[in-house]
């Protein structure tokens, strides 16, 4: 696993990276890519997955700031999008997937919540298939869980499909916690605070690597 | 002993039991059938105190304690265990976090973690899932029968003693059936439970040998028997003169 700190814009070829980027940044992708973007401090990526190449994205954002990242997938790209939001406060994150070539496939995860009462997170994520491209595939799957007092997350998926030659389905959903499986977890004899607290901990889990687990088991700490 | 006294109960402003009586004693196993929306799958789940069922009359007493206000998690730690037709999915969580912290919670101490993983990978061994399954996600991206052995695992590790199988055989195959059906005998042999068993079908009771049989119609017990009334269920469905004869049949 190679460590990498960025400070301006790279080319990154085939590997598994940890990433910690210091400002806001365009990548360029090739050959087959794994980042783990856990500790940056940046505002905005910009990433290009270039022609036949794959991005396997796995993101843990603590937002401190409103945050914009922007993904471009050439012919024949695979974008595998994994990304974990914690916020504090008011703040909006925007996802824009370009899908300007043929024969690409997106398929993007996202889990939001917030971690503080009174948070607002507001998500815009949109997809963007051009006209006349063919064979392309984008999943958008998002989800937001309502874990704090008097907390909001709103999601707007969008997808700007201007191609009939395209797979395309997105999935949303926003809510507290499932009641049959809090119902499940207290009924084996847990407390009603561990199960919450087990219901937000496979929340966040939920498409993560390792990398994110052993990350989140530390609290986060960008120090670690 | 289960002691249920003229039990109404509703949810989303419709009666789902109607004044129900039904005493279980300790060890016993009562089977409970009836056609479809008779209300078999809510007591089930009353009983667990799910939220999303109201007593709204009478009286359920468990060893002389009235737990008409338990919550889920009294149920449990009162060694009462459901285990229902499909297992609930907690992806993110294993098998052994999870147990872990239930024990842990349970008995309010550290749990001795060579003492925990020998006894998982024993049972593991015992309900013929491999040992990965101890880091497997709960009950996630597993098959039906996976399903139903992983909640196994749990029932051999918490050794509860009262036992509600919800439609346990709905689903399965033949063999696993039997497996499920032995593995329940065995669980009944080592610890003598109190178990109370939803079912449509007689498959899943010829691996319990000595059972009490309720007929439930319209959230109520209309006959109580012994295994020869579900052999006459089988034969003439609900419209058995030995219950009445004046059931739907399925």
């Amino acid at each position: 696993m190679n460590k990498l700190i960025v400070v301006e814009d790279k080319s990154i070829n085939s590997g598994e990276y940890i990433l910690d980027i210091k400002k806001d940044v365009s990548l360029n992708i090739s050959g087959n890519v794994v980042i783990h973007d856990i500790k940056s401090d940046n505002n905005w990526l910009n990433i290009i997955i270039g022609n036949n190449c794959n991005l396997d994205l796995y993101m843990v954002k603590k937002l401190q700031n409103d945050y914009y990242i922007h993904i471009t997938l050439l012919n024949n790209a695979k974008l595998n999008l994994n990304m974990l939001i914690l916020n504090e406060n008011n703040h909006q994150v925007k996802v824009d997937i370009d899908m300007t070539c043929d024969n690409s496939i997106a398929s993007t995860h996202v889990r939001a919540l917030n971690i503080q009462d009174n948070s607002n997170l507001d998500i815009i994520f949109k997809g963007y298939i051009k006209e006349k491209t063919k064979g392309n595939e984008l999943v958008e799957d998002l989800k937001g869980l309502l874990v704090k007092n008097n907390d909001t997350i709103k999601i707007s998926p969008i997808m700007i499909v201007d191609t009939n030659e395209v797979l395309a389905n997105h999935l949303v959903t926003i809510g507290n916690f499932n009641t049959e499986e809090l119902f499940y977890l207290e009924s084996l004899g847990l407390s009603e605070k561990i199960a919450k607290d087990m219901l937000i901990e496979s929340f966040m889990k939920q498409n993560m690597s390792e990398v994110e687990l052993e990350f989140l088991k530390l609290g986060g700490d960008k120090d670690e | 002993m289960l002691e249920i006294k003229k039990l109404t109960v509703e949810a989303q402003n419709k009666i789902i039991l109607n004044n129900l009586d039904l005493n279980i004693e300790n060890g016993e196993i009562r089977v409970l059938m009836g056609p479809n929306g008779t209300g078999k799958s809510t007591i089930c789940k009353v009983l667990m105190h799910h939220p999303d069922y109201n007593i709204i009359n009478g009286n359920i007493k468990y060893d002389d304690k009235d737990i008409n206000n338990f919550t889920p998690t009294e149920m449990g730690r009162l060694g009462f265990f459901l285990l229902g037709q499909n297992p609930t999915e907690i992806e993110g969580i294993t098998n052994a976090e999870l147990l872990r912290s239930i024990i842990g919670e349970r008995t309010g101490k550290k749990v001795d973690i060579f003492a925990f993983q020998k006894k998982l990978t024993e049972i593991c061994a015992m309900v013929g899932l491999p040992k990965e399954f101890m880091h497997r996600d709960v009950n996630f991206n597993m098959s039906g029968g996976e399903k139903k052995k992983n909640e196994l695992l749990y029932l051999f590790m918490l050794e509860p003693k009262f036992i509600i199988l919800d439609e346990i055989d709905s689903g399965l195959d033949v063999d696993a059936i039997k497996i499920v059906g032995e593995l329940l005998k065995k669980y009944y042999d080592m610890y003598h439970p109190t178990i109370l068993i939803v079912t449509h079908h007689g498959d899943i009771l010829k691996y319990f040998t000595d059972y009490q049989v309720s007929v439930l119609e319209s959230g109520k017990i209309i006959k109580t028997g012994d295994k020869e009334l579900v052999k006459d269920i089988e034969i003439n469905g609900f419209r058995s003169n030995a219950i009445g004869g004046n059931l739907d049949n399925e």
